[in-house]
């Protein structure tokens, strides 16, 4: 026949096959076929095809009906034996159903953190064109910097094609805020030029964004913050007093989302700015964020290379040192930030999230082992069932669908009660991560991501027991010459191996970055942070500063009092490159960390001066024009014999009168840079970040605390007092590497214990095998320390063993981390000894409850176990 | 004996009336004329694959032929099973239709 060229519909034709009774499957598939060439030649090949696909319809209905029936019939078989050895082995199964919940929960809390890092940002309408402008020194801030001269955004909204919006954001220092009799600090605020809200999505609850900011001193406030000042009242054109200034609400919006990099609580036009102060305008002082908002679809680097060139055009100093700008988009900012020195943004860390996820991943894996272990150790108990089901017609794939049956079983089961613990677990969690997660059921991700762990963990853990199982050979099984043989046996030795690497190097990781933190916080700084005391510059301190400072060194507790323009701790560094030397080669720019301090400061925080002197007020001109830098500054500006060299800031001409040694004013993430300190002359200057300090006796700081307070309150009727201690600000630049600790060391712990669970149940599983031979032993004289080193060493030895292995894989992974400090310690081979003796100990106090009790059992029990 | 399902039934009676002839396309043929409904080939196979199973009919293959592909026709006969359900059948609905034939003249 010719039209063997075309044959039926092969893929009709496998469904076919799959879907009629096995018995009579040869018969009918000939049928189909003599009745496909049949129509074929009476209507037509098209006709032939279709009729042939329509008999999949018209077998489908009886054969669903059938193999639901008989499957179901199974499934309760099925059902019942999962149940009788859940039941009949209480404390495997426990093993089993405690590792998978506590791994499972360890999995879902990670994955609410991952989900939530994340999820930054996404809801802003235009986020997909939103970028961040970032600058990339040549010398620092090679790591790119958020920082932008003022003057960019106009300029490059007008010269630069695709550029549709732009915004420019800058901080805005502690102010006090009032209505009527309540005051509070404000830190959360946030300048911004109008066209805010038209490039992000903050919407309003009342007010309207065009107008908004028709005003100068216009502000727009959260929800929140509406209810703390005015509480219900509506909150739209009342006055706020801010720092004395009197500032008109605008428009109420909706809180700021937690997953949002842009915090704030109010918000101020960019024209508040030149009201309140004076910042730096100019194209050398980098004090301003900027984001822009592109035309779709357009060359991002062509962009960015256009706004270095508006910048270059413009003689921006740093841009013809050879800085430039990219653009950073939107999505990106949470996690690829790195500093902390605006206090507006969230920051996250990539590296963080992947190592949390890697962690999950981990930890689950640990947990999955355990069943598997577990299940192969007692293959024995087992395989007389399985010789009984294939003997009675069982096929290998059935039984193969039944222990992964009982494995997605367990895990269901088991993902309860990790439900149960997540919701348990979450308050803590929260606490410690500061995040506001929550279990969400109607999130469809949410319910995607179960399933996913669930079909995840329960196909891992079941796979070697369903494939080493279901191999058995009935025979052998029946007749009783089964054992649980080689094979078995390495495979579990491969897994505590693999389990015992991946605790160990969580072991490590956790100490060495616990050590580094530890590292951080105690380093020595190069000046002394302790039993200081500071309080905000605010109302009349800057006013009334010298009676505020003789008022307070009245009381004897109050050793000193000083000044400084702003805190590093706080405010990170305040930099500019417009500075003059003596000897300073033609176009040579510095960029220099500048403060302003006053008399005290120096002798009170303990700094070194390597050459000259302090600021004293026997020279009248000190306060004018004397200069004190660090060494790092006078390395970079290549001064020999510096003192008496001539210097100047911008237009403040005088000399350099002494050189501080290096010390880490700001936090050991970034490198000493130079720094250079001038006299503050009139507090009062400083009332946006300005600090008092005051050091007090340390065997009394409660009494002079309180003497603090109150002269704080005679001086200032409205600001509420406020005080921080110096040492508590430095700890807290440490405040993410903290949290990410307090993370690690938690699920290393869950990790740790997960892996103990499984060594203990195996343990306990092979010294219940090895009974009668413990018998025999103990009756030919062995020792009871003899039997519990017989039985602890098969374990030792691979504990021992996965050491080989966890420790390059946890030196690799460290080192890594550690290279994203300026300053780290070095990984000692004490930390890998430690963390291995302690796995080592952890197991063997594991595995030796067990063999103890082996041990000391009395063998005639033990001989005539079975 | 459990009673066999109407369709069932129909296949087994018609595999007796096709004697030598019945297979699967032979069989559908014979259930269209009786039933007068169009059934797809496809859809015998259920109840004919469980009257097999429950040993109501036997097969046996005849020669292979090009036009299955190369399969040989597979032919069904009653069994003895098979041949005792259907007495079984004829019994029931003897005794159960019987005095149908008053109905007609109460229907009216």
């Amino acid at each position: 026949m010719k039209g063997n060229k075309v044959k039926p519909p092969r893929l009709a034709a496998r469904l076919l096959e799959s879907i009629i009774q096995k018995d009579i499957r040869y018969g009918a598939l000939g049928d189909l076929e003599e009745q496909f060439y049949f129509m074929a030649k009476k209507y037509g090949w098209f006709v032939a095809r279709l009729l042939y696909w329509l008999q999949i319809g018209a077998a489908l209905p009886y054969f669903i009906k059938n193999s639901i029936l008989w499957s179901s019939i199974m499934f309760k078989n099925y059902l019942r034996t999962t149940f009788r050895n859940t039941a009949r082995h209480k404390g495997y199964s426990f093993i089993n159903l405690a590792g998978l919940a506590i791994g499972m929960a360890c999995t879902l809390l990670i994955l609410l953190w991952v989900k939530d890092e994340l999820s930054y940002d996404r809801f802003h309408e235009n986020g997909k064109n939103i970028y961040r402008i970032m600058s990339y020194g040549k010398k620092y801030f090679t790591a790119g910097f958020d920082g932008t001269p003022a003057p960019l955004a106009p300029a490059i909204e007008e010269e630069v094609p695709g550029i549709a919006n732009t915004v420019r954001f800058s901080d805005v220092p502690k102010l006090v805020v009032r209505y009527g009799d309540k005051a509070f600090y404000e830190t959360r605020g946030l300048i911004a030029d109008p066209s805010i809200f038209e490039v992000f999505t903050f919407p309003f609850v009342q007010g309207d964004p065009k107008t908004a900011f028709s005003e100068p001193l216009d502000i727009v406030i959260t929800e929140t913050t509406g209810k703390k000042y005015f509480g219900d009242e509506d909150p739209v054109g009342k006055i706020l007093e801010i720092e004395g200034k009197p500032a008109t609400v605008t428009g109420v919006i909706q809180d700021i989302p937690h997953n949002s990099h842009i915090q704030f609580d109010f918000l101020s036009s960019y024209r508040f700015i030149q009201k309140l102060s004076s910042y730096g305008m100019s194209w050398g002082s980098f004090n301003f964020v900027t984001y822009v908002q592109l035309d779709a679809n357009r060359d991002l680097k062509e962009i960015a290379k256009n706004i270095t060139a508006v910048a270059d055009k413009n003689n921006c100093p740093q841009v013809k040192d050879g800085a430039e700008f990219r653009l950073q988009p939107l999505s990106a900012i949470h996690l690829d930030s790195r500093a902390h020195y605006r206090n507006y943004i969230e920051v996250g860390d990539r590296t963080y999230v992947y190592v949390f996820s890697l962690i999950a991943v981990f930890v689950l894996f640990i947990a999955c082992v355990n069943f598997m272990n577990l299940s192969t150790a007692r293959s024995t108990t087992r395989a007389k069932e399985v010789g009984m089901r294939k003997t009675v017609g069982a096929s290998r794939r059935q039984l193969v669908m039944q222990f992964f049956g009982e494995s997605l079983f367990l895990t269901v089961l088991a993902c309860l009660f990790a439900l149960i613990l997540v919701l348990g677990l979450l308050p803590a969690f929260n606490q410690l991560t500061g995040k506001e997660l929550g279990l969400n059921f109607i999130d469809f991700q949410m319910i995607l991501g179960l399933i996913a762990v669930v079909c995840l963990t329960a196909m891992t853990a079941g796979s070697y027991p369903a494939i080493f199982l279901s191999s058995f050979r009935p025979v052998r099984v029946l007749k009783g010459e089964f054992k649980s043989d080689g094979r078995g046996q390495t495979f579990r030795r491969v897994l505590v191996v693999i389990q015992f690497t991946l605790s160990i190097t969580l072991l490590i990781g956790t100490a060495v970055a616990s050590n580094q933190l530890r590292f951080l916080r105690h380093a020595k700084l190069g000046f002394n942070t302790e039993n200081i005391v500071y309080v905000p510059v605010k109302e009349n301190i800057g006013k009334r500063y010298d009676a505020f400072k003789a008022e307070l060194l009245n009381d004897s507790n109050i050793l000193s009092v000083a000044a400084q323009y702003y805190l590093f701790a706080e405010q990170g560094s305040f930099r500019d490159t417009n500075y003059d030397w003596e000897g300073r080669e033609e176009g040579q720019q510095v960029d220099i960390v500048l403060n302003l301090v006053d008399y005290e400061f120096i002798p009170m925080m303990e700094l070194e001066l390597l050459e000259g002197r302090n600021f004293s007020p026997e020279y009248a001109t000190d306060t004018t024009q004397a200069y004190i830098l660090n060494e790092e500054a006078i390395k970079t500006m290549g001064i020999q014999n510096p003192v008496g060299k001539r210097f100047s800031y911008g237009k403040r001409e005088g000399t350099i009168i002494g050189v501080l040694k290096n010390a880490h004013f700001r936090s050991l993430h970034v490198e000493i840079e130079p720094h250079l300190f001038f006299f503050l002359n009139n507090p009062a200057q400083a009332t946006q970040y300005g600090v008092v300090l005051i050091k007090v006796n340390g065997s009394k700081t409660e009494e002079a605390l309180a003497r603090i307070q109150e002269v704080w309150g005679s001086f200032n009727p409205i600001s509420p007092f406020e005080y921080h201690f110096l040492d508590q600000a430095y700890d807290s630049l440490y405040r993410k590497e903290k949290k990410i600790g307090t993370i690690l060391n938690t699920f290393t712990l869950f990790a740790i214990v997960i892996s103990c669970l499984g060594l203990f149940g195996l343990a306990s599983f092979l010294t219940e095998q090895r009974t009668r031979e413990i018998g025999i032993r103990k009756v030919l004289g062995a020792s009871e320390t003899g039997i519990i080193l017989l039985l602890s060493k098969q374990f030792t030895k691979w504990v021992l063993f996965a050491n080989l292995f966890a420790w390059p894989a946890a030196y690799f992974i460290m080192n890594g981390w550690l290279r994203s400090f300026a300053y780290r310690i070095d990984i000692g081979i004490w930390v890998f000894l430690l963390s291995g003796m302690l796995a080592v100990a952890i197991a063997l106090a594991t595995v030796g409850f067990q063999a103890l009790k082996a041990a000391r059992a009395n063998p005639i029990d033990s001989l005539r176990y079975e | 004996m459990k009673l066999l399902s109407r369709i069932e039934e129909i296949i087994l009676l018609s595999i007796w009336r096709l004697g030598e002839d019945a297979y699967g396309m032979m069989i559908r043929e014979e259930v269209i004329k009786a039933t007068g409904k169009k059934w797809l080939l496809g859809a015998i196979y259920g109840p004919l694959g469980r009257l097999y199973k429950n040993g109501y009919v036997s097969t046996i293959k005849g020669d292979p032929t090009p036009e299955r592909g190369g399969r040989s026709k597979v032919y069904y006969h009653l069994s003895r099973k098979g041949i005792a359900a259907l007495r079984k059948i004829q019994l029931v609905n003897s005794v159960i239709w019987d005095g149908i034939e008053e109905l007609e003249i109460d229907s009216k």
